[in-house]
């Protein structure tokens, strides 16, 4: 009945069929699963049965968490199916030769023996069965029937069953999943595989049946394991949420959860807000202390079962798979928690992702698991700003420059004052200001005194910045302080808080312990700024008015009209443009002496613009807003120039040095940044890019090919346009970037000088006309390459002599065509399914690779040449190995056709990008995602390239846009 | 608030016995398999099945007896009502059924004194039992109905409420674990469980004000 197996004995019957124990030739116990065409009322529900596993039937090998179906067969005539699995561990001791007393060993079957099991354990079973869900899911499968009986073991590893194999003793089965496991919104979705998962944890880690859920049993308090039960607990129930949108988004993602509490780390604390990010990063070290000792805690506990069983092999396979598993787990974990510092970045949290990515700077104990996205990543969060500098506790509201220009004082609502030194970037001295918390300063013109608005007790205070005296006087509170010129008086607001515009300006003067009031400017809103010749002071803003006064005569002058509420204002050197921020995320450029409006922008992302300040030379403006980011202007024309991110929250202060090199901001986040005011930042953007681009090997230059322009080369550094060249088609650069090898319109090869654009070498085509679907010249500019649509590849020698060969074997259109590193291998796709593998010495096919569903449309050769990676429509991504031509990856998930893949050159990262502009990082050691970026969609084909340093990778979207992304390599922090 | 914690304190001694009705539950649903309205059946059983059990128990039978007569009643109300729609008719219905389930009940009792009159000389007459008991059975019957009311309130609330609340508002409230305890265990504070408890037993006490007879 069932080829090349003995039926030995039935162990299950379900609705259509049964389960019988069955030895194969050799002698394997396997579990074969019959089905009836008779217990079906209709053919069309069998066939669907049928259909469904001959889908599920060649992934199910694919995946260690699957089990593995083996064989499929049917007989018609006596009207059934069958198929062949993996046999289920037994339960309890081996049932001897004959199997008599076998019963399968599901998770169903362990709980209800063994009771509660360890938060370990259980937190382990369930990752696993998250990565299988994953599998699934990346395969378009839902399982819509996970509960403890569909979970069987295999060797000791937990594998989901096929739906109603193992629940066929005595269940019967159902196509609505069972009652309990199956989410309010029904079954079929992932989100509904997810909850499943949360309710089969439960009951896992509390003995409890799960219709019980969530009451928890008393037991739990009072066991050892009880702070990460409560981890757990918090995974349930997120997993068991009513609402599908309040699920894990992902199985990645609730398996990284999982491991984390396999792990010893707190999911808890990961989910916790950026408002915990600053104390966080005092404790990241310690954090990542306890990390290690969870780990640490893992091999004790296990090296210590394996020495009771007293066996010097056993004990030594032990330690390895400990080792092993510590490699893999860490390995998941950094894939997981490089999605997670993705996330936390696209939604602007930059302290949670730096704490997330911190964790895994190298140190002595532990391996370097960083890949490119981990270095783009962390380029993103901090390589932004220079130096970040610690030591305020609170929010930092102000910052003045020092009168020498060598240090700069920042004052924060922890009632402190300190100074750091530009060169040194530290902290050099500090002020106590017991109960003012500072709000505003401004230094004397001698600088040597510091004015002080403050916040808790209201005070204008004085700090003499030689003696360390600080007075306070009369009660004020207000966000603004100015020393007017000759430091005899102070114009500070009053009667206002933060965000009033009712106050006013007040000119007072200090006379011993007293401040005198001198004048009061009505209608002035609170706020001041001297101009730069202090003959002008500007107050705002009343009304939504900027007021303008001659000083000292205090006439009102004019006005600056739908100003906004303003928080800042800043001069231009000469004293003619006025620049201001407002509540309302506006920018706005005034030319003063004309009381007009140059330029007006909506900006911050519509939140608050906090602070304005000039260059010395007035050329470029910086603003500081709500959005975390310092946004570069133009001081003319307020054009962007730039965005730097770093700051974790707020940007409440910004200020320039005086040679303008460096900027210097304070925020929310409690720190104090130091920025490179011109960053060495490439403009290189291109449009309508066609082909792959090709950086050359110093990382210096990159040519792109673009729709109607031929080709043109960019520096890097500069951002700026070498040269242009006429082609057709782009080759590469010369080792040395000298040359560059090109294709003429006219068929002609051809290598000129990058410098010049001189012309040193050319030679015809023999290649005959004619179309073609794909063409490549490689980068050394040695072969041409033409793949067309009969499947046909032709491939010529470009040197003296040179024959053109024929490469046959594709039966359908070439869609993709590859040259390995170096040189010397052509890997081609096509649209029959295949790609294959060439020598291009003797063009002899090497390897064909199989597996794909759909056209084989890009291909990558890992650097070393023993892998490579091929992309489909089929929206998978496939890692073969050369050697063996084993398929030892699938990379699913991606939402449509994959257009290009490319390997980072230290092999870590595998770059997708796939249709709709999507980009994913593969971690290749973990074989899961680490992070996606969004680019633009468009109707072509998009392209990725890495430089040769690992440095860049060059992303041209569908859309023809090229954006680079950079992951420096010497991403070290300056300070923590 | 002094409702509530009656209804609090009750809950909580209800919920240390458990019901372990599932293999009658079962059975009786097999036997009730071809009969009209199944689901209604299933959802009567879940109702009352624990009330008639309840009683059961307290008229002094075993496990396995309260178990059967439990069954015996849920036939015979199917016999007695072909078309019957057990929401109906509240107040007379509660006492129409524990007609019913009083004359179960004393079946398992005669049952049980055949048996023993096989075994034995000695034994009561089944009428001698049946009155004496029947006032004491009135209040058991009243006290498992009030038991019922309260735990499918209870259940009413846990399905309205996020599991997260739930736990929070189980372990102060029902479970009393100690506060500190809690908050380390769901990572919550003090205020987040005081507002936990405040809400879920504001909710409880609605229930059981709608859901009592």
């Amino acid at each position: 009945m069932v080829a090349d197996h003995v039926l030995i004995r039935r162990i299950g019957a379900g609705a259509y069929g049964e389960v019988w124990l069955a030895r194969n030739v050799t002698g394997v116990d396997r579990a074969v699963k019959v089905v009836w065409r008779a217990r079906f009322e209709h053919e069309r529900t069998y066939e669907r049965e049928f259909t469904g596993l001959k889908h599920y039937e060649p992934i199910s090998r694919l995946h260690p968490g699957l089990t593995d179906v083996l064989q499929v067969g049917r007989d018609d005539a006596a009207g059934y199916f069958y198929y062949v699995i993996e046999l289920a561990d037994p339960v309890g001791e081996t049932g001897g030769e004959g199997m008599e007393a076998y019963v399968p060993l599901t998770l169903g079957e362990k709980v209800r023996q063994q009771g509660r099991l360890p938060v370990g354990e259980c937190a382990r079973i369930g990752a696993s069965v998250a990565d299988a869900l994953g599998f699934l899911h990346d395969q378009g499968l839902v399982h819509r029937d996970v509960k403890p009986s569909n979970i069987i073991f295999v060797g000791g590893q937990p594998k989901l069953a096929d739906i109603g194999l193992v629940a066929g003793l005595g269940e019967a089965r159902s196509f609505v999943g069972t009652e309990g496991y199956i989410p309010p919104e029904g079954p079929g979705s992932p989100a509904a595989d997810f909850f499943g998962l949360g309710k089969v944890l439960y009951e896992m880690v509390t003995g409890r049946n799960r219709l019980d859920f969530p009451d928890l049993p008393r037991e739990v308090l009072d066991t050892p394991d009880a702070a990460a039960f409560s981890e757990l607990n918090e995974i349930i129930l997120r997993a068991c949420a009513p609402e599908a949108r309040q699920r894990h988004a992902t199985a990645a993602e609730l398996r990284g959860e999982l491991l984390l509490v396999d792990a010893g780390r707190s999911v808890r604390r990961l989910r916790r807000n950026a408002r915990m990010a600053s104390r966080w990063r005092r404790l990241g070290l310690a954090a990542l202390g306890v990390g290690l000792l969870g780990l640490a805690g893992l091999v004790f506990e296990l090296r210590q079962a394996s020495e009771a069983r007293d066996r010097a092999s056993a004990e030594a396979r032990q330690r390895r798979l400990i080792e092993e598993k510590e490699v893999i787990a860490r390995q998941n974990l950094y894939a997981a928690d490089m999605n997670l510092a993705q996330q936390a970045i696209d939604s602007g949290n930059y302290g949670r992702a730096e704490d997330l990515l911190a964790a895994y700077r190298p140190d002595s104990r532990s391996a370097d698991l960083r890949g490119f996205e981990w270095r783009h990543l962390w380029h993103r969060v901090r390589g932004d700003s220079r130096s970040v500098l610690r030591g305020h506790d609170q929010v930092v509201t102000s910052l003045v420059l020092g009168a020498d220009g060598t240090t700069v004082f920042s004052g924060s609502f922890d009632e402190t004052i300190r100074e750091w030194s530009i060169a040194e970037q530290r902290e050099v001295r500090r002020w106590k200001l017991p109960g003012c918390a500072v709000m505003a300063m401004a230094l004397d013109s001698g600088g040597t005194r510091i004015g002080v608005e403050g916040d808790n007790q209201l005070a204008t205070g004085l700090l003499d910045l030689r003696t360390g005296a600080w007075v306070t006087h009369a009660a004020s509170g207000s966000p603004s302080i100015q020393f007017a010129p000759g430091d005899q008086q102070l114009v500070r607001g009053a009667r206002m808080q933060l965000f009033e515009t009712n106050g006013v300006v007040e000119v007072v003067e200090v006379v011993d312990r007293d401040l005198r009031v001198l004048r009061v400017l009505p209608e002035s809103g609170g706020r001041a700024w001297f101009s730069p010749d202090g003959r002008t002071l500007v107050t705002g803003s009343w009304g939504n008015v900027l007021k303008v006064w001659s000083w000292p005569a205090l006439e009102l002058a004019g006005e600056l009209p739908d100003a906004g509420l303003v928080l800042g204002v800043a001069f231009s050197p000469d004293g003619t443009r006025v620049a201001s921020g407002s509540r309302d995320g506006r920018l706005i450029l005034w030319d003063l002496p004309g009381r007009r409006r140059l330029q007006e922008r909506k900006t911050h992302e519509g939140t608050i613009v906090w602070t304005v300040a000039f260059s010395p030379d007035g050329r470029r403006l910086a603003s500081g807003g709500n959005d975390q980011a310092i946004r570069m202007w133009d001081g003319h024309s307020l054009e962007e120039l730039d965005v730097l991110r770093g700051h974790g929250s707020e940007v409440w202060a910004v200020l320039w040095t005086r040679d303008g090199r460096q900027l210097v901001s304070g925020g929310k986040d409690q720190t104090i940044r130091f920025w490179d005011a011109v960053r060495e930042v490439p403009t290189l953007s291109f449009s309508n890019v066609v082909q792959c681009p090709i950086f050359s090997a110093d990382e210096r230059l990159l040519a792109v090919r673009r729709r109607g322009s031929g080709v043109t080369v960019g520096e890097l550094a500069t951002g700026k346009t070498v040269r242009n060249f006429d082609a057709v088609d782009l080759g590469g650069f010369s080792a040395d970037g000298q040359s560059i090898a090109l294709l003429r319109e006219d068929r002609v090869f051809e290598r000129r000088m990058v410098a010049d654009g001189r012309l040193i070498e050319e030679r015809a085509v023999g290649i005959p006309a004619g179309a073609f679907t794909r063409r490549l010249l490689s980068p050394d500019g040695r072969w041409l390459v033409v793949g067309r649509e009969n499947g046909e590849v032709l491939v010529e020698e470009l040197v003296p002599g040179g024959k053109v060969r024929r490469l046959e074997g594709h039966r359908m259109m070439i869609v993709s065509l590859t040259i390995s590193p170096e040189g010397t291998q052509l890997l081609t796709g096509s649209l029959d399914r295949t790609a294959r593998l060439w020598s291009l010495a003797d063009g002899e096919v090497r390897a064909t690779f199989e597996g794909h569903r759909m056209a084989v449309a890009s291909g990558a050769f890992s650097t070393d040449g023993q892998r490579i990676a091929t992309g489909s429509w089929d929206d998978t991504v496939r890692v073969w190995e050369v050697g063996s031509r084993r398929q030892v990856a699938l990379l699913g998930g991606h939402s449509a056709s994959v257009h290009d893949v490319a390997f980072s050159p230290d092999q870590r990262t595998l770059a997708v990008l796939s249709g709709g502009g999507v980009l994913k990082f593969w971690s290749v050691a973990a074989g899961r995602e680490a992070g996606v970026v969004g680019f633009d969609r468009g109707p072509g084909l998009g392209w990725l390239s890495f430089s040769p340093g690992g440095e860049w990778l060059a992303v041209a979207a569908p859309s023809g846009k090229l954006t680079l992304l950079r992951a420096p390599r010497d991403a070290a922090p300056n300070s923590r | 608030m002094g409702s509530e914690s009656t209804a609090v304190r009750e809950i909580r001694q209800i919920r240390r016995m458990s019901s372990g009705l599932e293999a009658t539950r079962q059975s009786l649903l097999t036997r009730l398999k071809d009969h009209a309205d199944h689901e209604g059946w299933q959802r009567f059983f879940d109702t009352y099945g624990g009330v008639i059990h309840g009683l059961a128990l307290k008229a002094g039978l075993t496990v396995t007896e309260a178990e059967d007569a439990l069954q015996e009643t849920l036939v015979s109300v199917a016999r007695e009502m072909p078309g019957f729609r057990y929401d109906q008719a509240k107040g007379s219905f509660k006492g129409w059924l524990f007609q019913i389930a009083r004359r179960r009940v004393a079946d398992q009792f005669r049952k049980r004194e055949r048996q023993q009159r096989h075994g034995s000389a000695t034994g009561l007459d089944v009428g001698e039992i049946a009155d004496p008991m029947s006032e004491a059975l009135g209040r058991a019957w009243e006290e498992e109905w009030r038991r019922n009311q309260l735990q499918l309130a209870l259940e009413r609330v846990k399905a309205k409420v996020s599991p997260r609340q739930w736990q929070m508002f189980d372990l102060a409230t029902l479970q009393e674990w100690p506060t500190d305890k809690i908050c380390a265990l769901l990572g919550v504070n003090a205020a987040q469980l005081y507002m936990a408890k405040m809400r879920v037993g504001r909710m409880l006490k609605a229930e059981v004000g709608e859901g009592g007879d």
